[in-house]
């Protein structure tokens, strides 16, 4: 709390379709602004003026086209170097470039973090330090309350057992440095390897969930899935009002995931056009599969699309199949092809099939914006608070399991190392105070209760 | 009645120190125990030190505390702990002649003239406008003086539990205290109940020694005290041996009459020393468990069975312990049992020891819910050190929990909530790597030296140390090894080398120790193996100590970002209820310790952080020695 590293955190709520800033203050914000900040004017960066120009990533791909503003210390809002970034209002955007500060040293601002820091810089007066402490108080039992909505099911499980695991290990170390003179068995390297090994895993498992997005709360993703050749990226292109995806008559013409932000009834959503579904001999397609399958897992809304002039397949069922354990409200089935003659078989098939279905054509673009307000109703009913708070939860979460996992890491490495257990015990420490960030404190006392409960300690 | 200074209640480890310490810095001191002969008695297991409670003794020893020096006169089986393990997580470790132990005690506290021994009963304490005047005696009436150290271990509305009888007794054949309790409950402080427990002592003739495993001393012993040149008494063996089944099924036909399972025992016991039927209990599918026979003197009949403590009924005892290889024909000599005594929550007390509610008042040792004798000690040592500072108008004495275990200790003891009787682990010292056994000196004695607490020749020692730390350092380490002395000392155990080496930089192979390397080199003349083992450490975990070294730093700045006295919890309005409560009955004097007190959340420190940044200006800042 004392620190004076880089932090940075949205300071607008975050909306669909306008505008949102960022703020990054301390010592690091102007250069790793400059890192990934492109211009045409001016290189250096002056104080108190704004620069028009791109805002690129580690490979050189443009994020988004960016106003940024420069505050130099102490002429600004925390008395630090400060940089405003105002870029579009996109969450996908927004995430890729807090990652690429978070990536460099910076972290997220805590709740009213830049007030208490101009406060603490007397930029703001003792009238408003008050307001700061009630913002302070409130916004923390608000973030708190959202991690732990955030902490449900499968990601809290992950996490305790993550907690359970590195209070095993503390407590099997602890046990060999304070009670070495009782009479318990020796417990070997081996169990300590296995342990770190499983916490590592779970760490990249969880770092994983958190890439696919579900937990993430990323905002809505919809996928457009189904078997090759039934006219998804022809979807696409209709939904989109522009030819952006390639669409042929040969089936497996798709082969990775393609996306693409658009903007509907004031929400933000990413279209997903994906790989056919099916079995395939070609190791690029079959790539595109696997990952059109993880993306149904994780999806917010699946369209899957059926064609309607031809005979439902196994294909089309194994589909169908992996998709009727999603909760009703995220599939819709798109029967395409409305326009030519229609396979019976298939329309009893999909008349029997208790989940909503439209008819469409998206080569006519028939019915196209009667699907469109059956997504966007959907939507609306799925629609999580998409306000700042989540998106920055996460991050704080994804941004501590990423420092995480490099102590687990290092520790395992002294384990390896043969390296003395009260050695290992501090890095172990390290690990433990970064995991609490996450779940609340986690003291000597909760490694001390697990010893006593879990063996017989005591002359 | 004469009037004192201080007054010390009772005689056990934490009063003895408390009477030593305000004794050397010429306070006139009562000491009040039951019985004269019965100070510095041993009440439960007749040894010192131990894992983290080693580490204690040196550094009550560093700080000119009896402790270690009554131990090195006393001990009968020196052992050091953990030696396999690096030097931070060694403890030594000492069985006592009982007898000898007392002996000793009574001896250092007779050798003070200002120093006097008070037999009687505290009954009650006298205030005057918040401040303590004097004791209430049984006996002697009113006693007058400027301080008082409470340290009256497990004797306050003592209750001693053998199966179902029930007596009233601060320890086996010793009466309880009354009525200190009650007029400290008067006062508006708040007790609460614990509970410990002793095994059974058994005739040492009557043990089949033929059965039984044999632990040996330290062919070497290594005395506690800095000013123990070595240690001379003759030291003899302890034994081990193991229950089994029919052991267990015994006992449990005692639970039926066990007070703790019974109910009858209301008190907390400590979960790191249970008692014989709460193992066989809790852990039921363990088929034996350890014991040692620990001898209580040379010429003492009595083996303390470790590890057998109980409260089951007399008759259950006995049958049991007969069931255990060695002791068929065992004659006890005394029963276990458990003790509930009274304890007073140690957040009621300030870093100093001395209690929020009544001046110079100070509480030490069992009474503040902690278990062992070195704990106790630590506590009498700071206590007693702070009244006689107090009365001679100077600036109290804290230690902070990156410099000693005995800050850790008392950090902890005042601001987290203790659900059992507190014993000392290496695992509660963040900074463990840096406290050190072997460097409690190098730590705290320039400290103890300033205060008045160390005599000359002592310190002279630990300047000589630190004399050859340097020299090692400066000289000793840039020296180097040819590839010949190299390969002839160390070809079994490490690479060769090609071109000469310095011994600091061959010192990072993890096979060598620096002594080696300096009698391979032929530089070892004269130095003390402490100082050896100081500089060794230094560079082979130079990492590892820098990073501790950084937390300190990140440490200290938050204790020195200090809480005034004044300031009042319940204006500041975005404090969560939990928190504002904490801090009203902690009152911490830092936003460090503010940190550690249980239940205070980041967004709490930040809340109090603005607060103490906005009304900067309207504070009194108070006085401390941090
Ligand atoms: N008649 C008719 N043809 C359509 C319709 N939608 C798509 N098609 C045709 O079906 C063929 C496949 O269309 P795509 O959009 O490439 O199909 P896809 O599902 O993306 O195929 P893959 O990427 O190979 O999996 C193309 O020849 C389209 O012109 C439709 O509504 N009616
Ligand atoms: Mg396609």
């Amino acid at each position: 709390m004392f620190s004076e590293d880089t932090i940075i955190s949205t300071i607008t709520p975050v909306r669909g379709g306008s505008v949102c800033l960022l703020r990054v203050s301390g010592k690091d914000a102007i250069n790793i602004t400059c890192k990934y900040f492109k211009s045409n004017s001016l290189s250096n960066m002056e104080g108190g003026r704004f620069y028009f120009g791109k805002f690129v990533d580690d490979k050189n791909e443009v994020v988004d086209e960016v106003i940024i503003y420069v505050f130099k210390k102490p002429k600004s809002y925390t008395g630090e170097d400060v940089i405003e970034i105002s870029c579009h209002s996109n969450i996908f955007i927004l995430e890729e470039i807090i990652n690429l500060y978070l990536n460099n040293n910076c972290r997220i601002a805590e709740p009213g973090e830049f007030t208490k820091r101009a406060f603490l810089n007397n930029k703001i007066d003792l009238v408003q330090a008050e307001a700061v402490a009630d913002l302070i108080a409130s916004k923390s039992k608000a973030s708190v309350k959202n991690s732990l909505n955030l902490l449900e099911g499968k990601l809290s499980k992950l996490i305790n057992s993550l907690k359970k695991n590195l209070i095993d290990v503390g407590s099997l170390l602890e046990l060999e440095l304070d009670f070495s003179e009782e009479d318990l068995e020796i417990i070997s390297r081996d169990k300590f390897f296995d342990i770190m090994e499983s916490s590592i895993s779970i760490v990249n498992s969880l770092l994983d969930s958190y890439d696919s997005g579900r937990e993430l709360q990323k905002g809505i993703e919809i996928l457009i899935a189904g078997k090759p050749n039934v006219g998804k990226s022809s979807l696409m292109n209709s939904l989109l009002q522009k030819d952006r995806v390639i669409v042929s008559h040969i089936a497996g013409t798709t082969r990775d995931l393609i996306h693409e932000d658009i903007v509907m009834d004031d929400t933000l959503v990413r279209l997903i056009d994906t790989a056919g579904i099916r079995f395939t001999s070609d190791e690029i397609e079959a790539e595109g599969v696997t990952r059109a399958k993880k993306f149904l897992e994780t999806a917010s809304l699946i369209l899957l699309m059926i064609d309607l002039s031809s005979e439902i397949d196994n294909d089309d069922l194994d589909i169908l199949n992996s998709l009727v354990h999603k909760k009703s409200n995220s599939l819709i089935i798109v029967g395409n092809k409305s326009d030519k003659e229609a396979n019976i078989k298939t329309e009893e098939y999909l008349s029997k099939l208790e989940i909503d279905k439209i008819k469409i054509s998206a080569k006519e673009e028939t019915n196209i914006s009667e699907l469109k307000r059956l997504i966007i109703r959907r939507i609306k009913r799925n629609e999580k608070d998409l306000s700042e708070d989540i998106i920055l939860t996460n991050k704080r979460q994804y941004d501590v399991l990423n420092r995480l996992k490099k102590i687990l890491n290092d520790n395992l490495k002294s384990f390896k190392s043969n390296q003395g257990f009260e050695f290992i015990a501090v890095d172990l420490r390290l690990a433990i105070e970064t995991l609490s960030e996450i779940t609340g404190e986690i003291s000597t006392d909760d490694i001390l209760n697990n010893i006593f409960s879990n063996f017989c300690i005591g002359k | 009645m004469n009037n004192y200074d201080i007054a010390i209640v009772g005689g056990g480890h934490a009063g003895i120190e408390a009477a030593v310490v305000s004794a050397k810095l010429g306070l006139k001191v009562a000491l009040i125990s039951l019985e004269k002969n019965k100070i510095g008695l041993m009440s439960c297991n007749p040894a010192i030190g131990g894992l983290a409670k080693g580490q204690l003794v040196r550094e009550i020893d560093a700080l000119g505390g009896a402790m270690g020096k009554i131990i090195d006169a006393a001990g009968i089986h020196f052992k050091m702990l953990n030696t396999s393990k690096g030097p931070a997580v060694q403890s030594p470790r000492a069985q006592a002649d009982r007898l000898l132990y007392a002996k000793q005690a009574q001896l250092i506290i007779s050798s003070y003239s200002n120093i006097d021994v008070v037999e009687d009963m505290a009954i009650d304490i006298l205030i005057h406008s918040g401040r303590i005047t004097g004791l209430g005696l049984l006996k002697n009436g009113q006693l007058k003086t400027k301080a008082v150290v409470l340290t009256a271990g497990t004797f306050l509305n003592g209750i001693i539990h053998v199966g179902t009888n029930k007596l009233s007794a601060g320890r086996a054949g010793e009466l309880p205290a009354r009525g200190l309790t009650e007029s400290l409950l008067l006062q508006g402080f708040q007790s609460g109940r614990l509970k410990t427990g002793t095994p059974p002592r058994i005739h040492r003739d009557s043990i089949d020694y033929s059965k039984i495993e044999i632990q040996e001393p330290d062919k070497n012993p290594q005395p506690f005290s800095y000013s123990t040149e070595s240690i001379k008494r003759e030291q003899i063996n302890c034994f081990i041996t193991y229950t089994n089944n029919e052991t267990h099924e015994i006992l449990r036909e005692g639970f039926d009459r066990s007070p703790m399972f019974t109910g009858r025992i209301q008190g907390i016991g400590p979960r790191y020393c249970p008692s014989i039927e709460d193992k066989i209990d809790r852990f039921a599918d363990k088929s034996r468990h350890q014991l040692f026979l620990e001898p209580e003197g040379f010429n003492n009949n009595e083996i303390y069975v470790n590890g057998f403590s109980t409260s089951l009924p007399g008759d259950i005892q006995e049958r049991a312990i007969k069931t255990v290889p060695g002791l068929e024909q065992a004659k006890l000599i005394r029963l276990g049992y458990a003790v509930e005594y009274d304890f007073f929550p140690p957040d009621q007390l300030i870093h100093t020891l001395e209690t929020k509610l009544i001046e110079n008042l100070y509480f030490a040792g069992q009474i503040n819910g902690t278990s062992g004798y070195e704990e106790a000690a630590a506590q009498g040592l700071i206590a007693g050190l702070n009244a006689a500072l107090k009365i001679k108008e100077l600036p109290g004495f804290e230690l902070k929990r990156s410099e000693a275990y005995i800050g850790v200790l008392i950090d902890d003891l005042i601001n987290k909530i203790h659900k059992e009787p507190y014993r000392m682990f290496t695992s509660r010292a963040e900074f463990r790597l840096l406290l050190r056994q072997d460097n409690a000196d190098m730590r705290l004695m320039e400290k103890g030296y300033e205060l008045g607490l160390i005599d000359h020749k002592t310190y002279q020692k630990l300047q000589n140390k630190k004399n050859q730390i340097v020299e090692i350092k400066e000289k000793i380490l840039p020296g180097k090894l040819s590839p010949r002395q190299f390969v002839d000392a160390f070809s079994e155990k490490s690479n060769a080398i090609s071109q000469p080496q310095s011994i600091k930089d061959l010192l990072k192979r993890p096979e060598l120790s620096l002594k080696e390397l300096m009698t391979a080199g032929g530089f070892n003349n004269g130095f003390v193996d402490a100082s050896i083992l100081e500089v060794e450490y230094a560079i082979k975990y130079e990492g590892y100590l820098q990073r501790q070294n950084l937390l300190i730093e990140k440490f200290n700045k938050a204790e020195k970002k200090l809480i005034p006295i004044n300031i009042e919890y319940k204006n500041i309005r975005s404090l969560s209820t939990e928190a504002r409560e904490k801090l009203i009955k902690i009152r911490p004097h830092s936003l460090g310790q503010a940190s550690r007190i249980s239940g205070i959340t980041p967004a709490d420190l930040s809340v109090l952080l603005i607060y103490l940044e906005k009304h900067k200006s309207e504070i009194v800042p108070r006085e401390t020695s941090i």
